[in-house]
């Protein structure tokens, strides 16, 4: 009976998948497509597959569909959305501002452009007008020397330094929050997974070690950013006296940086732990026949068949730090994206509202490359199905 | 002379009322050079046999010992074929090779361990796939890897734990003859453990059954008098080989656990699939629209 219904069925409409996995032999198209889509499956760029295959003449109907899909699909989706948004900017407002349409967000994001080149400009211009000074006073230190007058000389030629050091003092653009921002992230990011590996790597290790670190891990992976941030505050300014001249490194970087680190070292540990932990009992006897040194099991056993799991921790982690950073930001005025958001927030206007939303959508899609990138790592990483 | 030898050893698992005797009462000496094999059927603990032999395990009672001296612990003289092949995924059949041979070989060069580890792999016939994953490789030839990392650690004894139990019966055949022609060559002592009196009787010296328990023990043994190589008919076909395999199978099977009577004469109830309703109206409608769209593999 199923067998009767489902054979008629596939006279009537052949089920398009159905020659697949037979094309990889025998290629007859302008080229063989199916090692590009390997690789753009492996780097996360499945979506990029249909064109390839298209390219290469590879059942150019099913390819057209699917593009079409990909397409179409979300664009309606997006429709939906800019159209519910427009709504809400008609109707959602308060006595001082209201949600901005989509063409004023449009227009405040080629604002922010237009201002970050323009601060670019005046940026060069301050750098010429500094290296006039300076060059005057160099002169005039060379004329000292010349004349034989080395105080004078000297302090002419500290003058001329100090005019070439002096740094252009505008405020920041969009595009120097965002590096801020990514920096102030990385640094975070790299510190967790400093700590988080290494403890992850004894606690799947060590049962005993496990046990006793367990109750601190639940108790503090759920706790917010915003409640470590005093924490973290209250040690970065009795631990780190930064130079007065660094604009970049500053305390409330390494606070931000600091909050990021303690909210995303969770996911990288507990991904560690249960990878080394559920390492295969066959691999862990062949290290015991074989009487591998502690280090060499953990470099060709341990940490290989771990690397997977270790990779996901890190994506999320990544993902979560990327999602603090802007709370933290904002507390800790690190001058990153957080506190242009706040910043603007409280300026109140209309234009700020659509400053912000720009600010929502650049924060939307840095972190969606920044989790592409983990991805991609992760696919690279991940061996083929195991033996057996 | 004996390299191997059990005294009346024994492994129980589990504590207090849980607590069960696997193995006990195991006497065995294993002679230098010789090829034996261990038959026994699924879960009466062969694995846990050679598992005390390699010292990963510690018996109970009795002792196990290697050339005089009780087992404590693993040692690169007697090296395994594990079950499951255990090769590592991340590594190159040459670097799986090359793991054993640089941990057992320290005082070669580099270069030496390698030229030792492409023996052993030439060894098994598999030097065309050096440079590949265990997942390109089919289940025989893992097991030819595998094989390949025990040998190239030069052991005094080598030890089979059901080397064959995955592979097909073609492939098992081709890999039996060759256990048998890398027993020539490299002069171990090896000890087969297999659930298959067939494959025991076409390789070893000397069969020994090990009984179902619980708990099991070792049999009596079967001295198998014929030349090799065994596979050719006038052998295996010969009423002594037949009647040996008899043999050991009856003397397995006294011991097992059987159906009753009544157990064989199991009728089925009577019941019959319910229909298979086939979708009408929209539902039909949307199914053939979505049979266009195949599901493509989605990556994230």
């Amino acid at each position: 009976m199923i067998a009767t219904t489902s054979s008629t069925d596939d006279t009537t409409t052949p089920a398009p998948g159905a020659g697949g996995p037979r094309k990889s032999f025998q290629w007859r198209g302008l080229f063989n497509p199916s090692p590009i889509a390997h690789l753009l499956n492996k780097l996360g760029l499945g979506f990029f597959v249909p064109y390839v295959r298209l390219a290469a003449g590879d059942e150019p109907q099913k390819q057209v569909r699917q593009i079409l899909i990909d397409i179409l699909l979300p664009g309606l989706a997006m429709c939906l959305f800019f159209a519910f948004w427009a709504v809400c900017a008609k109707h959602v407002k308060t006595d001082s501002t209201r949600i901005p349409t989509p063409a004023e967000t449009w227009s405040a994001w080629q604002g922010m452009q237009a201002f970050a080149a323009d601060q670019a400009v005046k940026e060069s211009e301050f750098g010429d007008k500094m290296e006039k000074l300076a060059a005057v006073w160099d002169k005039q230190a060379q004329a000292a020397k010349d004349a034989g007058d080395a105080a004078k000389a000297a302090a002419s030629a500290e003058r001329a330094e100090s005019y070439r050091s002096k740094e252009y003092a505008g405020p920041p653009t969009f595009y120097h929050q965002i590096g801020t921002s990514l920096i102030t992230v990385t640094i975070g990011f790299i510190a967790a997974t400093l700590i988080a590996i290494p403890l992850g790597i004894l606690c799947g290790l060590n049962r005993y070690f496990f046990i006793a670190l367990n109750p601190l891990v639940q108790i503090f992976k759920p706790v917010s950013p915003l409640a470590w941030l005093p924490i973290v505050f209250v040690f970065v300014t009795a631990l780190y006296d930064p130079p007065a001249s660094s604009h970049l490194f500053g305390r409330a970087m390494f606070i931000s940086a600091g909050t990021v680190t303690l909210c995303s070292l969770w996911p990288t540990l507990i991904n560690t732990a249960f990878g080394v932990a559920g390492i295969d009992k066959d691999h862990l006897n062949v290290a015991r026949v074989l009487k591998l040194s502690w280090f060499k099991q953990l470099t060709s056993i341990i940490l290989p068949s771990a690397l997977p799991l270790i990779f996901t921790g890190l994506r999320l982690s990544l993902g979560v730090g990327w999602m603090v950073l802007i709370a933290a930001d904002m507390l800790a005025q690190n001058p990153g994206l957080g506190k242009f958001v706040w910043d603007t927030f409280q300026n109140g206007s209309t234009e700020s509202m659509a400053q912000i939303v720009v600010a929502v959508f650049a924060i939307g899609i840095i972190g969606f490359f920044l989790d592409r990138i983990m991805f991609a790592l992760q696919r690279l990483v991940t061996f083929e199905d195991r033996a057996i | 002379m004996a390299i191997l030898n059990i005294r009346n050893a024994g492994k129980s698992f589990g504590f207090g009322a849980l607590k069960q005797d696997i193995l006990s009462n195991l006497n065995l000496s294993i002679n230098e050079g010789e090829f034996l094999a261990i038959v026994g059927p699924s879960g009466v603990g062969k694995t846990t046999l050679i598992n005390l032999l390699v010292g990963l395990l510690q018996p109970d009672t009795g002792s196990v010992e290697f050339e005089g001296k009780p087992i404590t612990g693993p040692s690169q003289e007697r090296a395994l074929v594990f079950q499951t092949y255990a090769l590592l995924p991340w590594f190159t059949v040459k670097q799986n090779v090359l793991l054993a041979v640089s941990q057992v070989h320290r005082h070669l060069s580099r270069a030496e361990q390698s030229a030792h580890a492409d023996r052993y792999i030439e060894m098994v016939n598999l030097s065309h796939a050096s440079f590949k994953r265990p997942s390109e490789l089919s289940g025989g030839m893992r097991q030819r890897v595998s094989v390949a990392r025990a040998l190239a650690m030069n052991p005094k004894v080598l030890l089979l734990d059901e080397p064959l139990g995955a592979l097909d019966a073609l492939t098992r055949a081709t890999l039996q003859d060759e256990f048998v022609n890398i027993w020539k060559t490299a002069r171990t002592t090896m000890v087969l453990v297999t659930n298959d009196p067939e494959e025991a009787l076409l390789t070893a010296d000397r069969v020994i059954p090990l009984r179902p328990g619980p708990p099991s023990t070792l049999g009596p043994e079967f001295l198998v008098p014929f030349d090799r190589p065994r596979r050719d008919p006038a052998i295996r076909e010969s009423a002594e080989f037949i009647d040996l395999r008899v043999q050991i199978t009856d003397y397995l099977r006294a011991s097992m656990p059987r159906l009753s009577a009544d157990d064989e004469a199991y009728a089925f109830p009577d019941l019959s699939p319910p229909p298979v309703v086939k979708p009408t109206g929209w539902r039909a409608k949307v199914r053939k629209l979505l049979a266009h769209f195949p599901e493509e593999s989605d990556p994230t």
